[in-house]
């Protein structure tokens, strides 16, 4: 009986696993095929003739962005992770006058589209003498994280209310609670939070093709973007950009996957 | 005496608890302070500005013109891509947040069970995710070819005739939708699976104790104690769905007609390709109303179905 | 029972997001961008990789020539757009940028383009050394001079020579007065090089150049607008016909790929370089791409089938400098430099486009490499016929360029796909 249904799931998350990957494994491929074989028809999924000098170009354009990439997402994740959590729990857990009202207009903010004020704001950075620099890139995105600061917010109140009133008994301020009770218990949202701060920073174009006009400053994403150009794209080499891209970013996963194994038999979904 | 101790004793009594909740107040913003800088200083100011603009025609570049609602007016009367877009991306949000969602709590059920090889599954699921859109338009509009793609070839093995895909205006939509669906299930996986870890073992023990059998665990147990999560899902998908072009742009270029055009690409193309600045910020600010007036009530509404512990 | 160091857990923590405030100012301290310029210097934008091509050996000869120093910003073509109008409208633009030629009427309007007719009268250029049409490009309504043209990318039909042979099929005229290069005879060639399933003859409405070009040759006398850009007259009977026509290449010659097909970017180049398409009406500046990637057949260019009249449109290679750019004297010596002669003759290797400069131009030969007749992009500019524009006319075209997608698709005649939408694009083209 167990067993049929240990094969059955692994049956049904085999097939979901092909229909995820056979996309990206047709991009790896394209990326080592020479360009002219690219879109062929009808689609094959293994290359012929592998072109693994696409790969050394695009290595050869990499290092300076590579580093910028890695410095922002860095300061991007660990800026984000406290402020975030520390905002968090003061929405769930601690009672100020303007709580609720403040978390309010935190999540307004992020409605509002962000090419709409675009240029206002790319006018405050020209005021602080901050564009052609990479603060625009991470000193907003740690102070404003309305998502991580929800999801924080709702994984507080998932913790017991008996944890946090066993600290006050004990004397602790509010912060020791916070940081010595609480945020242990979050260890999954922190990790959740810290992948896609990675990745956002990781792949965001936009912020550095506005804000930088330096190309010592500049990031992966823009590197890459040059081979779309105004008449053809390289496609293979755009493909092979686009796998170089991935491997931190699942490379950072991989190692955030240990919070999420954490408590497995927690779930009680056994058997 | 005993009662002029009373008294001061209540007044001394209410001067302590109001001295407690100012210390209150002062350690609750005190905590969120470095949020509150980061919204007065850099979204303040260009909100407000861009909230004026909505009542101008300007450019970007020559003085801002003041026309009132003219802006409001114009699109609700003469400006059917407005209807049309906005019309395209309540289908888009209306089909996809359902499916992310539900597929994504499959996935994540799935991978917190502690089966062999399990990291390689959420790996496998997640990655779409973190891929770069324009590579994975490409890919799918290759896979879409209604002659040669890899879709109607399998439809064809099934004995199905498979439709025109990206050049029908009646399956661009669905098309797009799918992508979007598998490139974003990573997202809501992740954050499920992260609530399932935390889940306080003591229920389920209780539950197992008493015989309940694995759906019923599932039906009383995880999903209720999930609800927190389903509720940042929901309030933050539908958000996020209506901001998103990148991936159909690349797909269809908004095409065929104005079939996969989605509003914030008619924002995006009049602020910055025709110029109207004034016009897309009326345009961005008709989008904050509606998004705000559904997560206002979502978030009402959460009383009657989130169960915090 | 445990007892928590309140006081000294919140100063270390003080301390420690004081030491990342620190920190994090230092690491992401970026200041030393070398935003130079200066005395000697200037900033230059383009939409695409400068490094590696023709347009960064010009730059550089530029600087030794001329002392000064250019730095080069990287940019993407994306969102190019959005990126110019940031930086225009924030007021710090580098000194010389590239521009859509669509929005040089819009932008001057709006003031921010630096005229340049002062320049040209202070240093007493002599123009005719330009290609005339190109050049008077961006003169606007009032006489100001608002941009510059380095290079133009005229279109011309590419084509398969192997293919032609192993069909059969006469080639195609090599000079611009050819006979027998009719609309009729290019449909007769495509439908003996197509093979179903297998091979497309022709591909004519992908290029949005079309439109100008084959209404022009059909005998409109105005093409897309009206001269003074207030009238739609594409939906004009000639204009119709001539849209159609080419629409029936899939529709009923079934010679053209459909237009499914293609809407991605590089379909139709992939096409044309694995041999799945036989001929190709495209710009100069897809020559890079097809020398890079095509290797295994000979290819080369002709003029577009004649009607009544042989033109064809070309687009510009425009750059201007921002009123606010902060060194126009050294943007204005780059931009001279780049349409000189010797900056032409530089451009020039890049087999991209025709350089301005008409000498320079006539340098244009293959050196060994497809198209033998790439000249033929320098003749054009003898044959050329442009979109009138004003700055509604790109809100007119978005609205009529997603309705022809149904005619594209065999789902309606031209006329009337143009006939629905004309009364809205006479209300865009008002503004």
């Amino acid at each position: 009986m167990r067993f049929a249904s240990r094969t059955s799931q692994y049956v049904v998350m085999v097939l979901f696993a092909a229909a995820f990957l056979a996309p990206l494994v047709w991009m790896v491929s394209a990326s080592l095929r020479p360009e002219a074989q690219v879109l062929s028809v009808p689609p094959k999924f293994l290359p012929t003739d592998p072109q693994w000098s696409n790969y050394r170009q695009v290595f050869e354009l990499i290092p300076v962005f590579l580093w910028n990439s890695v410095k922002l997402a860095g300061l991007n994740v660990v800026g984000i992770l406290i402020v975030a959590s520390m905002a968090g729990y003061a929405f769930a857990r601690l009672k100020f006058a303007g709580r609720d009202i403040a978390f309010m207009v935190l999540l307004a903010t992020s409605i509002i589209p962000g090419i709409a004020y675009l240029i206002p704001q790319y006018i405050v950075f020209r005021h602080i003498g901050w564009v052609d620099t990479q603060y625009p890139l991470w000193v907003p995105k740690v102070l404003t994280p309305v998502f991580a600061t929800f999801l924080m917010r709702q994984s507080f109140l998932t913790i017991p209310k008996e944890l946090e009133d066993a600290g006050k008994i004990d004397g602790a301020s509010t912060f020791g609670i916070y940081w010595r009770i609480m945020l242990p218990q979050t260890k999954p949202a922190l990790a959740a939070i810290g992948v896609f701060t990675f990745l956002e920073s990781w792949n965001d174009l936009f912020g550095p093709l506005i804000y930088i006009n330096s190309e010592n400053l500049q990031t992966l994403p823009v590197a890459l973007a040059q081979f779309q150009g105004e008449y053809f794209t390289q496609i293979s080499l755009l493909m092979c950009g686009a796998t170089v891209s991935v491997v931190p970013v699942i490379a950072v996963f991989l190692f955030a996957q240990r919070y999420f194994i954490q408590g497995i038999t927690m779930t009680g979904m056994k058997g | 005496m005993a009662t002029m101790t009373m008294t001061r004793g209540r007044t001394v009594a209410v001067t302590e608890a109001r001295r407690a909740r100012r210390k209150q107040n002062l350690v609750g913003w005190l905590f969120i302070s470095p949020v509150v800088v980061g919204v007065v200083v850099f979204q303040f100011f260009p909100i407000l500005v861009s909230m004026g603009a909505s009542l101008t025609s300007w450019n970007g570049i020559s003085a801002p013109k003041f026309v009132g609602l003219r802006n409001f007016k114009d699109l609700f009367s003469n400006d059917p891509l407005f209807r049309q877009t906005f019309k395209n991306t309540i289908y888009f949000t209306v089909a996809s947040i359902p499916l992310t969602i539900g597929i994504g709590l499959v996935l994540a059920l799935l991978c917190a069970r502690p089966v062999k090889g399990v990291a390689f599954f959420r790996t496998a699921y997640f990655a779409p995710y973190v891929t770069n859109v324009v590579a994975i338009g490409f890919v799918w509009f290759w896979f879409f070819q209604p002659d040669n793609g890899v879709i109607n070839g399998l439809l064809s093995q099934l004995g199905i005739t498979g439709p025109q895909w990206l050049s029908s205006s009646s399956w661009a939509m669905p098309a797009v939708i799918l992508v979007s669906v598998w490139q974003g299930i990573g997202y809501p996986m992740i954050i499920l699976l992260a609530g399932l870890q935390g889940l306080p073992e003591e229920y389920f023990e209780s539950a197992r104790i008493d015989g309940a059998g694995a759906w019923a665990r599932l039906r009383y147990i995880t999903l209720p104690l999930l609800t927190p999560h389903f509720l940042f899902l929901l309030i933050t998908q539908f958000i996020t769905s209506f901001q998103v072009f990148g991936l159909i742009y690349v797909m269809t270029k908004g095409g065929p007609g104005h079939a996969t055009s989605v509003y914030i690409f008619n924002i995006y193309q009049n602020a910055f390709g025709f110029g109207k600045v004034g016009y897309a910020s009326a345009m961005a600010w008709i989008l904050f109303a509606v998004i705000a007036a559904v997560t206002f009530l979502q978030w009402k509404l959460q009383k009657r179905w989130v169960f915090y512990s | 029972m445990q007892t928590f160091h309140a006081e000294p857990s919140r100063r270390s923590f003080l301390a420690g997001l004081s030491a990342l405030a620190a920190g994090g100012l230092l690491a992401g301290c970026g200041g030393s961008g070398n935003q130079a310029g200066g005395k000697n210097g200037l900033t230059f934008l383009n939409w695409q990789q400068v490094k590696g091509t023709p347009l960064e050996q010009a730059i550089q000869a530029h600087e030794k020539a001329a002392g000064t120093s250019v730095t080069v910003q990287p940019a993407v073509t994306q969102e190019y757009d959005t990126k110019m109008r940031t930086l225009l409208a924030g007021g710090s633009p580098p000194d010389v940028m590239r521009i859509n030629d669509d929005f040089v009427r819009g932008f001057s309007e709006q003031g921010a383009l630096l005229d340049l007719k002062p320049f040209i009268e202070k240093d007493q250029l002599d123009t005719s050394q330009f290609a005339k049409e190109v050049f008077e490009f961006p003169k606007q309504p009032d006489g100001s001079h608002t941009a510059w043209v380095v290079g133009y990318e005229p279109r011309l039909v590419f084509y398969n020579v192997d293919l032609f042979k192993q069909a059969g099929v006469p080639l195609p005229p090599t000079t611009w007065t050819g006979t027998g290069w009719t609309w009729d005879a290019f449909t007769d060639r495509a439908r003996k090089l197509t093979i179903p399933g297998k091979r497309w003859g022709a591909l004519v409405y992908l290029d949005t150049g079309y439109e100008q070009t084959f209404t022009v040759n059909h005998g409109s006398e105005t093409g897309i607008f009206s001269p003074d850009g207030t009238q739609f007259t594409l939906a004009g009977g000639k204009e119709v016909e001539a849209l159609q026509w080419a629409t029936d290449l899939t529709c009923k010659d079934k010679v053209q790929p459909p237009w499914s097909m293609l809407q991605q970017d590089n379909a139709e180049t992939q096409l044309f370089a694995q041999g799945k398409l036989a001929m190709m009406y495209a710009t100069f500046g897809t020559v890079p791409y097809l020398r890079s990637t095509i290797k295994d057949f000979t290819w080369d260019v002709a003029p577009p089938p004649a009607d009544v009249e042989q033109k064809t449109e070309s687009s510009v290679i425009v750059f201007c400098i921002p009123k606010e750019a902060k060194n126009p004297d050294q943007a204005w010596a780059l931009l001279k430099y780049l349409s000189s002669e010797e900056g032409g003759k530089i451009l020039l290797q890049g087999g991209a486009f025709t350089p301005i400069n008409n000498k320079a131009a006539a340098g244009l030969a293959p050196n060994g490499k497809m198209p033998q007749h790439i000249g033929l992009f320098g003749e054009a500019s003898k044959h050329l016929t442009a979109t009138n524009q004003t700055k509604n006319t790109l809100g007119a075209r978005e609205l009529y360029r997603p309705a022809l997608d149904q005619a594209y698709n065999c789902e309606k005649p031209v006329g009337d796909v143009l006939q629905q939408i004309k009364p809205q694009v006479d209300t865009a083209l008002k503004g």
